[in-house]
C-alpha cells in the first residue's frame, strides 16, 4: 500500500464520520492547581479536584466516544504538568502489558500493549526560543516510547533520542479500573513560567487492545503531530475548574458538570450544553452561573433520548458571561447505551481460541472422549462449567450431552454414543459463567461407513497347519510340540517342549502381607472349554486374606493368556505378589528381553553367575511408565519359555522393584514376575493379565518344500520355494502407508495377476494408472512423479518376474503402524487407530510408526489383504515391534493415581493381526504363504507365531564384517526363527554398494554367518551367495534325506579348534558338509567331525566344498586348514 | 531480504502520516499490516527481536531481566538484528512464569538461518531450552563413523524430556537446508500433544506420556555458546498454540522475498 493510498483512505474515513470539518477542537482554561496530586497510581477525586475532568474518549475505530469507559484529568501547579487517566479494565482484569522498559531505547512494542499516549506542546504559538513538543506512549509498567519534535527544524523535526527521564508515572488497578497518574516537571519539557501565559497543546489518548483502538480527547482523527488540531489547555487565573462528572443517567443522557472556583473572586459563567439525538432538532441547555470564591456549582442537562439506534451529538461550552473567555469546550458524538463487556472487548470472543476442545470418536466402541482445557483462558476463573453436545451437523436432537465440571482447568468426559449413521457431526462445548466466551467451540467429525466393518475374515475356528488341535486330557494340555501339565493354582506344573521338560519345579505364586510371606494354597483345576482351536482352564489360590482366580485362555500355538482376579477382601491387603517360574538352567543358555521399540533390546547369552543375575531395570524401554516390562524369553536354540504382558493395568507397582527378575540357584534359573510390589488394599477386586508361551510355537515350515529351500531365486532343476517381496506401498499404486491402491481401485492387482500369469508387462496400464496421481498434485516431469512412476513400473516388472506357474510366491509391503491421512477411513477411524489420545485431525500427510492394529484396523486390513490375494500370496508387515499406545479407550492405556498414563504395548493387537491374516489366508484356500513380519531385534514369539518368515537385521549397517555386527549368541536368541517356527531372513540393503572394494568380502562374511545360522537374505546378490546355496541344495540340503546339525544343539557332532568359529553339519547318506565361520581372529583351524555320531564311515576324506581342494586331516573326520578372520570354510567329507 | 526491509521502511514512513494512528509510526511490518497477525500479537507473552543488539526482550508478560552469559553476538537478521548462536556467542536466561506458559498451552515461533552448518560431524546448537533440560528447540548436528556412515542424523529437534512426559522428539531433517536461508519454526504444546511446523508446513505431532505442569520446567535459555553457527531472530512465545493458517501466515508475511523453501 502506498503512502498516498493510506492518506486517501484516512481522508475517506474522516469524511465518512463527518468529523474533521464539524467537530470543535477541545479547549480548556483553568487555574493552576493549589496542591499537586499524590502520584501513587490511585486516583483520588479530591486530589484531582483542581484539574479539568473529562468523560469518554473519541474512538478512532467507532468515530464517536468509545464504548469502553475512560475518565481523564489534566492540570498543573505551575511546576509540573499533572495528568491522570482512569479507564475500564477488560473482563478478567488483566491489561495487556508485555513491552519491557528500556532506558536507552524507544520501546516500540509498547504500541501493542494497553497504553497511554500523550502529545504535549508547551511552546504552542511560540515564535522564538524552544519550540519543541513531545510525544509519549507508556504502558502499565512504564515501558516508554518517546520523542520530541522541533518546529524550528523542519529539515529534521524529530529527535528520536530525546528521553523523558525525570518524571513520575504510577499505575494501579482496582475495582475494574486502571488508574494512571503522571507528573511531568516543566523542566523535562523545556517549559518555563513564561509558557503559562499561552495555551498548550495537549493530546491525551488511551490505546486500547483487544480490540485495538486509539481513543483520545479530541473528536478528530488526524496525525498525532498535527499541531492545529491539538486540544488546547490554558492556565488562567479567574477561570473555573470545569469537571464533567458524567454523561449517563439511568438509560438516559444525563450530562453533569461541576464548576468550581478555587480563586478569590467570583466567576460569572455561561454554560451551554447542546445535544442532538439522531436527526432530531438540537436541544440546548443554557445556564448562567455565578460561582462564589471557593464555591462549586453543578449543571445538569437531561436531553431527550430516542433509543440506541441514534447517536447523540453533544457540545459543552463554558464561557464567561460576556463570551469573551472560553473555559471549556468539547464536542463529541456518543451513544447512551454501552454494549455489554463481551461486545466492548474482543478478549472474550478471542479468548475462545484459548479454549482447547480435543476429542476422539471410537466408532467400534460407540464412545466419544472429549477434553476441554481452559488453562490458557483469560477468564478461566469465571468459568463455572460447560455443556458438551454431540449432534449431527445438519441438526436434530443431541446424540450425547454432558455437563462438564472443571478441575485444574480441564474437564474430560467419556460419553456413550449410539450407532452413528454416515454424516458430519458436531461436537460443541459452551462455557458457562459470567463474562466468559459464550459462543460454543465446535469441532467436526465425519462418520463414513465401510463395507469391511465388523467382518469375520480370519476369525473362523479352523486350526491351520502346521499347528495341531489343542488336546486336553485331565490336567494335561497338549499343543503342537509341547505338553503342559496344569496345576490347581492356575499355573503350569510342568511343560515339555520337543520332548524335554523345561521346569525343575512347578510354577508358583508367592504372596507377602504385613511383612511376612504367606502360605499359598492352590485351588482346583477346571477345564471350562476344550476345543481344537481354544481351551479355557481355570485354577486359583488362596493366601491369608487373598483369594485369587486364575483363568487361562489357550490358543493352539500354545499361547496362554492368563487373567488373574484378586477377589475383594475388605480391610485386608498384600505387600507383594509374584509369579515364579523355576526353569532348567541347563536349557536356558540364551535370553531375549523386549521393551517397547527396537534396536535396543537385549538378545544373547543369559548372564552368568548365581543369585540375582538380571532384572528388567537393566533393559531398555522408551515410553513405559514406571518399572513395567513386557517381554522376556529364556531358552536354548530350539526351545524355551516366554513370559509377557501388554500393560501393567491392574498391577500395583512401586517405582523401584523390577517387574521381571532372573535368579540362578544350582540347576534352576528362576524367572520371577512381580505384579504387586507395594502395600495394596484389597478393598475391590483387582484384575490383571499376562501371557505364557513355551517355545517353539510350531514346527518350521515344511510345505511345499522344507523351509531350508525357501530362497529368493529359482534354480534350474532344483526344487526350491522362490519368493519375491515388494518393499513399499507405491509399488502397488499407492501413496505411502496405504492399505489399498489409489481410489480403492483393485484393477492394478488384476493387472499384476495377469502379468504373473503371462509373464507380460502391461506398460499401458502403468501409464494409465499414473493419471490417478494427478489429483494429489503429483505432476509429470517432477521428482515425485518419477518416484511413483518408477515404483508402479517396477511393481509390474516384479509381477511378470514372479510367475505363478513356476511356483513363485510374492509378498507386498504393508505397514500396520503407518497410515496415510488420505485414506478414506482416516477421518472416521483415526482415533481408534492412532496410538495417541487426541491426535490432530489432519487431512494430508502420514504417520509411519504410530498406528496400532486395533480391532477396526484389523477388520479393514483383512478386507484389503483379501483383495491383495488377487495377485499376491502373503503379507509383509513392517514395524511389528511393541510400541506404546496412549489411548485409554481403544488402546487399553490406563491412568494411575498420579495421573500418569500407562500405555499398552500393542502386543495383543499385533499378534491378532498376524494370527487373523494367517487364518484368513487359509480360509481363502492359501495354505502356503509368505507372511513376513519385519521384526528387527524383536523376536516376540506370541506376535510372530502365526507368521512364516522372520525378517531381522535392519540394523548395524555399514562396511563392517557381519561377525562384527551381530554376535552368535544374539543371532541364536533373536534371529534364527526356531522359537516361532519361522524362516529366518535378514535384510540385504543398507550396506556399502557393490562398487566399494570391500563389498565382496563383506558379502562373504554375510554368507558365512548365514550358512551356519541357516539364514535367508532379502537380496539378489552376490551371485556367489546363491551359487553356494545352489550347491548345497544339490547336496540335498533341505530334503528329508539331509540331516542338519546346528552348533547350538546338544551333541553337536563337530569340534572346532584353532579358531573362534561356529559351525553347521549337513549329512546326506555317506557324505557330510561341515561349514565353519570364524567369529574371532581366524587361525589354523582344525575341525573334527564325529563320524560315528553322524553315521559316516571313517573312510571319508575332507575336501574344500567350494574349490575341491583336498584338505589335510590327521584323523578320520578331521580337516585342518587356515581360516581367515571372519571367513568361512565348507568342508565336504566323502 | 532487502525488499522486505523496503516494505518495512515504507510502512514506517506511511505510518507517520496515517490519519488513523498516533502510534502508527511506532509500529511497523506485517504484525500491524495483517489483521490476523495483529490479533495474534495479543497472544504474545514473550518476544525477543534482538534488535539493537540486545538480549533484553522486547516483550515479556512476566519478569524479564536477562541473565547473560558469555558475549552474545548479533548480526543482520531477518528483521534488523539477529542473535548468533554457536561459535562462542553468548546466551541469556530469563524467568519463565507467564513469559512461557509451558505448563498449559502455548507456542513458540522463531526464525533461524544456518550460517555455517557442518554436514559431516557437528555438535548440537540449542536455540531455546529450559534450564532443567526438559524443553529444547535445537538443531542436532550430524555424525558419521569412520566408514562415512551416518551414526546420527542432523535435524531440527523439538524435545520434551523427563520422567513424567517421557522423552519425546519431533525431528525434521535439515540435511537439505542450505546455509543462508531463513527457516520458520513453530512449536506448539497443548498437552499431551506437542507439534512442530517448519516454514508454515503441516504440523507433525507426538504425544507425551503425561501432561507436565509449570513446575516441570526451569527458566528459559535462549541462544547457545557452542554448536554450529546459526542466526536466531524474532523469537516469539504465545499463550496458545498457533493454527496451521497462522504458521503459514507468519511464514508468508516475513519470509525474505524470492525465497521459497517449502
Amino acid at each position: 500500500m502506498s503512502c498516498r493510498t493510506i492518506v486517501a483512505l484516512a481522508a475517506a474515513i474522516l469524511a465518512q464520520h463527518g468529523l474533521a470539518a464539524q467537530m470543535a477542537r477541545p479547549e480548556v482554561a483553568l487555574p493552576l492547581m493549589e496542591a499537586p496530586p499524590t502520584i501513587d497510581g490511585a486516583i483520588d477525586e479530591g486530589e484531582w479536584a483542581g484539574a479539568v475532568r473529562n468523560v469518554g474518549m473519541f474512538s478512532r475505530r467507532l468515530g464517536r466516544l468509545g464504548d469502553r469507559a475512560v475518565i481523564f484529568w489534566a492540570g498543573s501547579d505551575g511546576q509540573s504538568l499533572y495528568l491522570a487517566v482512569r479507564s475500564e479494565l477488560p473482563p478478567g482484569g488483566e491489561l495487556l502489558t508485555r513491552a519491557v522498559p528500556d532506558p536507552d531505547r524507544d520501546v516500540r512494542a509498547v504500541t501493542r500493549d494497553d497504553s497511554i499516549e500523550l502529545v504535549i506542546h508547551p511552546h504552542l504559538g511560540a515564535t522564538e526560543g524552544d519550540r519543541r513538543y513531545f510525544h509519549l506512549i507508556v504502558n502499565e509498567r512504564g515501558a516508554l516510547f518517546d520523542r520530541s519534535f522541533d518546529e524550528v527544524n523542519p529539515q529534521n523535526r524529530i529527535d528520536m533520542n530525546w528521553r523523558l527521564r525525570s518524571w513520575q508515572l504510577e499505575s494501579g488497578t482496582a475495582d475494574g479500573w486502571w488508574d494512571v497518574e503522571i507528573a511531568i516537571p516543566f523542566s523535562e519539557i523545556g517549559a518555563t513560567a513564561r509558557d503559562l501565559s499561552h495555551p498548550w497543546g495537549l493530546r491525551i489518548g488511551r490505546n486500547w487492545q483487544r480490540p485495538g483502538d486509539q481513543a483520545c480527547w479530541e473528536s478528530v482523527g488526524v496525525a498525532y503531530d498535527d499541531v492545529p488540531t491539538m486540544p488546547r489547555i490554558s492556565f488562567a487565573e479567574g477561570a473555573p475548574v470545569v469537571r464533567v462528572m458524567g454523561l449517563r443517567g439511568e438509560e438516559q443522557p444525563r450530562i453533569e458538570l461541576s464548576l468550581a472556583n478555587p480563586g478569590q473572586r467570583e466567576i460569572r459563567t455561561s454554560v451551554l450544553i447542546s445535544d442532538t439525538w439522531h436527526h432530531s432538532p438540537p436541544e440546548e441547555h443554557t445556564q448562567e452561573l455565578t460561582i462564589l470564591p471557593g464555591g462549586e456549582e453543578t449543571v445538569i442537562a437531561e436531553p431527550r433520548h430516542g433509543g440506541p439506534e441514534g447517536d447523540h451529538h453533544t457540545l459543552i461550552r463554558v464561557t464567561s458571561t460576556d463570551g469573551q473567555r472560553l473555559f471549556y469546550l468539547r464536542e463529541f458524538r456518543w451513544k447512551v447505551e454501552r454494549p455489554p463487556a463481551d461486545e466492548r472487548w474482543t478478549i472474550i470472543r478471542e479468548d475462545r481460541k484459548a479454549v482447547a476442545l480435543q476429542f476422539s470418536v471410537y466408532p467400534y466402541h460407540r464412545r466419544l472422549l472429549a477434553r476441554v482445557d481452559i488453562s490458557a483462558l483469560a477468564s478461566k476463573d469465571r468459568v463455572t462449567g460447560a455443556e458438551l453436545t454431540f449432534t449431527l451437523k445438519a441438526g436434530g436432537e443431541p446424540l450425547a450431552t454432558a455437563d462438564l465440571a472443571f478441575d485444574n482447568d480441564t474437564a474430560e468426559r467419556l460419553l456413550e454414543l449410539p450407532e452413528l449413521p454416515e454424516g458430519t457431526y458436531e461436537l460443541r462445548v459452551a462455557l458457562e459463567g459470567e463474562a466468559v466466551p459464550t459462543e460454543p467451540v465446535i469441532q467436526e467429525y465425519e462418520r463414513r461407513a465401510f463395507e469391511w466393518e465388523h467382518n469375520d475374515l480370519g476369525t473362523s475356528d479352523i486350526v491351520i497347519p502346521p499347528f495341531e488341535p489343542i488336546v486336553v486330557e485331565g490336567s494335561t494340555l497338549r499343543t503342537v510340540l509341547r505338553e503342559h501339565e496344569l496345576g490347581g493354582s492356575g499355573l503350569w506344573e510342568q511343560v515339555t517342549s520337543l520332548q524335554r521338560p523345561l521346569l525343575t519345579a512347578p510354577m508358583r505364586w508367592r504372596v507377602w502381607s504385613a511383612g511376612e510371606e504367606l502360605q499359598v494354597a492352590p485351588g482346583e483345576l477346571r477345564v471350562l472349554q476344550s476345543a481344537p482351536h481354544r481351551s479355557v482352564t481355570e485354577g486359583g489360590f488362596g493366601a491369608g486374606p487373598l483369594s485369587a482366580a486364575v483363568r487361562s485362555e489357550w490358543d493352539y500355538d500354545g499361547m496362554a493368556k492368563v487373567t488373574v482376579t484378586l477377589l475383594e477382601a475388605p480391610d485386608a491387603g498384600i505387600d507383594r505378589l509374584s509369579l515364579e517360574i523355576p526353569l532348567d538352567d541347563a536349557q536356558m543358555r540364551y535370553m531375549h528381553a523386549c521393551g517397547d521399540g527396537l534396536r535396543h533390546n537385549y538378545a544373547g547369552f543369559t548372564p552368568e553367575g548365581t543369585g540375582a543375575i538380571w532384572d528388567s531395570t537393566e533393559a531398555n524401554t522408551v515410553d513405559v511408565v514406571g518399572t513395567f516390562y513386557p517381554y522376556v524369553w529364556v531358552g536354548g536354540g530350539e526351545r524355551g519359555l516366554a513370559w509377557f504382558a501388554d500393560s501393567d493395568r491392574g498391577w500395583s507397582l512401586d517405582d523401584e522393584t523390577p517387574t521381571v527378575q532372573l535368579e540362578r540357584d544350582g540347576g534352576t534359573l528362576t524367572m520371577r514376575a512381580n505384579f504387586i510390589t507395594r502395600p495394596t488394599p484389597l478393598d475391590e477386586p483387582r484384575r490383571f493379565q499376562f501371557g505364557l508361551q513355551a517355545t517353539p510355537a510350531k514346527p518350521m515350515p515344511s510345505e511345499p518344500v522344507s523351509w531350508r529351500r525357501w530362497i529368493g531365486r529359482s534354480y534350474e532343476g532344483l526344487q526350491v520355494q522362490s519368493y519375491r517381496i515388494m518393499g513399499s506401498c507405491p509399488y502397488y499404486g499407492c501413496l505411502s502407508h496405504c492399505l489399498y491402491p489409489l481410489e480403492r481401485d483393485f484393477s492394478i492387482y488384476d493387472a499384476f495377476a495377469e502379468a504373473r500369469r503371462t509373464g507380460e508387462r502391461d506398460g499401458d496400464f502403468v501409464e494409465q494408472w499414473m493419471q490417478k496421481y494427478l489429483q494429489f498434485g503429483i505432476e509429470p516431469d517432477t521428482e515425485r512423479w518419477e518416484y511413483y512412476h518408477r515404483h508402479v513400473r517396477a511393481g509390474m516388472v516384479n509381477a511378470a518376474n514372479a510367475p505363478r506357474s513356476e511356483g513363485w510366491l510374492w509378498t507386498p509391503y504393508t505397514n500396520p503402524r503407518g497410515m496415510n491421512y488420505r485414506a478414506e477411513e482416516w477421518p472416521t477411524f483415526q482415533d481408534e487407530w492412532i496410538r495417541f489420545q487426541y491426535h490432530k485431525r489432519a487431512i494430508s500427510g502420514a504417520v509411519s510408526y504410530d498406528i496400532h492394529p486395533t480391532e477396526s484396523f484389523r477388520d479393514a486390513a483383512m478386507w484389503y489383504y483379501r483383495e491383495m490375494l488377487r495377485c499376491f500370496d502373503g503379507i509383509y508387515w513392517d514395524n511389528i515391534y511393541m510400541s506404546a499406545n496412549w489411548d485409554t479407550v481403544a488402546g487399553d492405556a490406563w491412568i494411575d493415581e498420579q495421573g500418569r498414563v500407562h500405555p499398552s504395548m500393542g502386543l495383543w493387537d499385533m499378534r491378532e493381526l498376524i494370527r487373523r491374516t494367517a487364518i484368513m489366508l487359509n480360509e481363502q484356500g492359501r495354505t502356503v504363504f509368505p507372511n513376513i513380519p519385519h521384526m528387527t531385534n524383536t523376536n516376540i514369539v506370541p506376535i510372530l507365531s502365526f507368521a512364516t518368515v522372520n525378517l531381522d537385521w535392519e540394523w548395524q549397517y555399514g562396511k563392517r564384517d557381519f561377525q562384527d555386527r551381530f554376535s552368535p549368541d544374539l543371532t541364536v536368541a533373536e534371529t534364527i526363527g526356531r522359537q516361532s517356527g519361522n524362516i529366518p531372513m535378514i535384510l540385504g540393503g543398507g550396506h556399502t554398494p557393490p562398487e566399494d572394494p570391500v563389498w565382496e568380502w563383506m558379502m562373504r562374511t554375510r554368507l558365512g554367518v548365514c550358512l551356519v545360522h541357516e539364514i535367508r537374505v532379502w537380496d539378489w546378490r552376490p551371485d556367489f551367495h546363491y551359487e553356494m546355496f545352489g550347491r548345497l541344495f544339490e547336496f540335498g540340503y533341505g530334503t528329508d534325506d539331509c540331516q542338519v546339525y546346528n552348533y547350538w544343539d546338544e551333541g553337536f557332532p563337530l569340534q572346532i579348534e584353532g579358531a573362534d568359529a561356529r559351525g553347521i553339519v549337513l549329512v546326506n547318506g555317506p557324505r557330510a558338509i561341515a561349514i565353519v565361520t570364524d567369529y574371532g581372529e581366524g587361525g589354523q583351524c582344525t575341525m573334527a567331525l564325529d563320524l560315528e555320531a553322524v553315521g559316516l564311515p571313517d573312510t571319508v576324506s575332507p575336501t574344500d566344498f567350494e574349490t575341491g581342494e583336498a584338505l589335510a586331516g590327521h584323523a578320520p573326520g578331521q580337516a585342518t586348514f587356515p581360516l581367515k578372520k571372519h571367513d568361512f570354510r565348507a568342508v565336504l567329507f566323502e | 531480504m532487502r525488499s522486505l526491509r523496503c516494505i518495512l521502511l515504507a510502512l514506517s514512513i506511511c505510518g507517520a502520516v496515517a490519519a488513523d494512528g498516533a502510534v502508527a509510526e511506532a509500529r511497523e511490518g506485517p504484525w500491524d499490516a495483517v489483521a490476523e497477525l495483529r490479533e495474534l500479537m495479543d497472544w504474545v507473552t514473550f518476544r525477543l527481536t534482538f534488535d539493537g543488539g540486545t538480549m533484553l526482550p522486547e516483550m515479556a508478560a512476566g519478569e524479564w531481566e536477562p541473565q547473560v552469559t558469555g558475549t552474545p553476538r548479533f548480526e543482520l537478521g531477518l528483521v534488523d538484528q539477529a542473535l548468533l548462536a554457536g561459535s562462542g556467542s553468548g546466551r541469556a536466561y530469563y524467568p519463565r512464569g507467564p513469559n512461557a506458559p509451558m505448563g498449559t498451552r502455548g507456542a513458540v515461533s522463531m526464525w533461524i538461518r544456518p550460517v555455517k552448518w557442518t554436514r559431516v560431524n557437528g555438535g548440537n546448537t540449542t536455540f531455546l531450552m529450559t534450564t532443567n533440560s526438559s524443553f529444547y528447540l535445537q538443531r542436532q548436528g550430524p555424525a558419521h563413523n569412520e566408514e562415512g556412515r551416518v551414526t546420527r542424523h542432523e535435524g531440527l529437534q523439538y524435545l520434551i524430556r523427563g520422567e513424567r512426559t517421557g522423552n519425546k522428539t519431533l525431528m525434521v531433517g535439515t540435511a537439505g537446508w542450505p546455509d543462508g536461508q531463513w527457516r520458520l519454526i513453530v512449536a506448539n504444546w497443548s498437552w499431551p500433544t506437542m507439534s512442530l511446523s517448519i516454514d508454515g508446513g503441516e504440523f507433525r505431532s507426538v504425544a507425551v506420556k503425561a501432561a507436565p505442569d509449570e513446575s516441570y520446567f526451569g527458566r528459559l535459555s535462549v541462544g547457545a555458546t557452542g554448536g554450529e553457527t546459526t542466526l536466531i531472530d524474532e523469537l516469539t512465545i504465545y499463550r496458545r498454540p498457533l493454527t496451521l493458517d497462522e504458521a503459514r501466515l507468519l511464514y508468508e508475511s516475513f519470509r525474505p522475498a524470492g525465497e521459497d523453501q517449502q
